[in-house]
């Protein structure tokens, strides 16, 4: 797992999970989380507290990291355009600006095998959104592990292996049959970080 | 946690100061190298309202302008971060050297450090804005300062590029008549910046016809004609 902090704003965390095994169980549980009443809904709901990004629509660490700053920037002005700061990073990783589309393309699906969950913060949010305490790093990626049945890899590296190219272009409208993978992952990268501006 | 950019613009390293932009080099994200920021800072001598609208509406600008190029292939910068609320453009930093410091009359003595002859820089200077003008996007301030040489990976021919940068006064247009003005805004600056530097600007223009196609014979009327009556257009009658 990788841990960073990023100048006047929250710590953010990052594992990529190879050879993810309970996909499906997790996005029902993900479904599920969000229509329970109650303490128990909060306690699920704080155990499921991720960003869930399908690794597939990733094309580099860079992509993934603007993403995350963007969601972060909305989020310390209060402009985010969804619900949490975890779906806004899906969000941010869509061209357009329908958040429906943007969960299906980038988050997890029954089929996701390269998986990367992103955690926003070191507070445990398990009472009606107040905090309830402090974790340490340790303890996010332990819960992070719990969840996912499968190897947490180095990012870098785990991203390089799991980009579906077919689809990025797809998603980015780029031409099928354009060339070089870096000029692809700078139209990419280029398009998250001014989606605030886009139109 | 107030404000997060401006505490990011107070970290980092301040490289140039325009009328219109500071420029600072900053690291934002770990094992990713350090970037560009360019902040439009706010100008007191505008209304608030105004200022912030401007601003927002250049950087946003900007960002589209150099979008537009990078899905043309041209060599761009690319985006980093756009926080347009605060007026702050995150780039790429282009690690090389401006054209104008490589040609004679710009100030370095030129060291053939990037294994390019001038006369090839030339090429890839007009092959590179023929691109950006297939794309309709009009730079504005075509100058040698607003162009960088870039070393290219080993065992790439030619061993370097050339990287347009500063949008700041881009717009798009299809006419011939605004690609012709970008092209004689570029030649204007060559003639006052560099001595003796017209057969190399001609070497600009042929590997732009090349690079330009059906498109260069209105184009070089046009420049004709500005070259004749400036970059403004007459208004009289």
């Amino acid at each position: 797992m990788q841990s960073a902090t990023y100048t006047g704003l929250p710590r953010v965390h990052i594992c990529f999970f190879t050879a993810v095994q309970n996909a499906a169980a997790l996005r029902s549980r993900l479904i599920a989380a969000a229509g329970i009443d109650g303490t128990h809904g909060d306690v699920e709901r704080e155990a499921v507290n991720f960003a869930f990004v399908d690794a597939a629509s990733i094309v580099s660490h860079l992509h993934l990291r603007t993403a995350i700053y963007q969601a972060l920037l909305a989020h310390s002005r209060g402009s985010l355009r969804t619900k949490t700061v975890h779906s806004e990073i899906l969000f941010a990783l869509n061209p357009s600006n329908n958040i429906t589309e943007a969960i299906k393309r980038f988050g997890i699906n029954d089929k996701t095998q390269a998986l990367i969950l992103v955690r926003v913060g070191n507070v445990d949010e398990t009472v009606d959104g107040r905090a309830a305490g402090t974790l340490d790093d340790n303890a996010v990626f332990d819960r992070m592990k719990s969840l996912v049945q499968g190897r947490p890899i180095n990012l870098e590296e785990g991203i390089e292996h799991a980009t579906d190219w077919d689809m990025v272009k797809k998603i980015y409208k780029l031409p099928q049959i354009s060339a070089l993978r870096t000029c692809i992952q700078e139209v990419v990268v280029s398009s998250v970080a001014m989606k605030s501006v886009m139109s | 946690m107030s404000n997060s950019t401006l505490k990011l613009i107070e970290s980092s390293k301040l490289i140039k100061q325009g009328a219109e932009a500071k420029i600072y080099v900053t690291t934002l994200h770990p094992n990713e190298p350090p970037i560009l920021l360019k902040h439009r800072f706010s100008k007191k001598y505008r209304h608030a309202a105004l200022d912030s609208s401007l601003t927002r509406a250049r950087v946003a600008g900007e960002a589209r302008a150099i979008l537009r190029c990078l899905r043309s292939e041209v060599r761009v910068p690319g985006i980093r971060m756009v926080d347009a609320e605060e007026g702050v453009l995150g780039l790429e930093l282009i690690d090389g050297k401006a054209v104008r410091q490589i040609l004679p009359g710009g100030g370095d003595d030129d060291d053939g450090e990037f294994g390019v002859t001038h006369d090839e820089i030339m090429t890839l200077i007009g092959t590179e804005i023929a691109k950006m003008h297939l794309a309709n996007v009009i730079h504005g301030d075509l100058t040698t300062s607003n162009m960088m040489l870039r070393r290219r990976p080993p065992n790439c021919h030619p061993p370097a590029e050339i990287v347009l940068i500063d949008f700041g006064l881009t717009s798009t247009s299809g006419l011939p008549e605004d690609k012709a003005v970008d092209l004689y805004v570029l030649e204007r600056a060559f003639s006052s910046t560099h001595p003796d530097s017209e057969p190399l600007f001609q070497s600009v223009l042929n590997a732009y016809a090349a690079g330009s196609g059906k498109a260069w014979e209105a184009i070089s009327r046009r420049l004709d004609e500005v070259r004749l009556r400036g970059r403004k257009r007459s208004m009289v009658g």
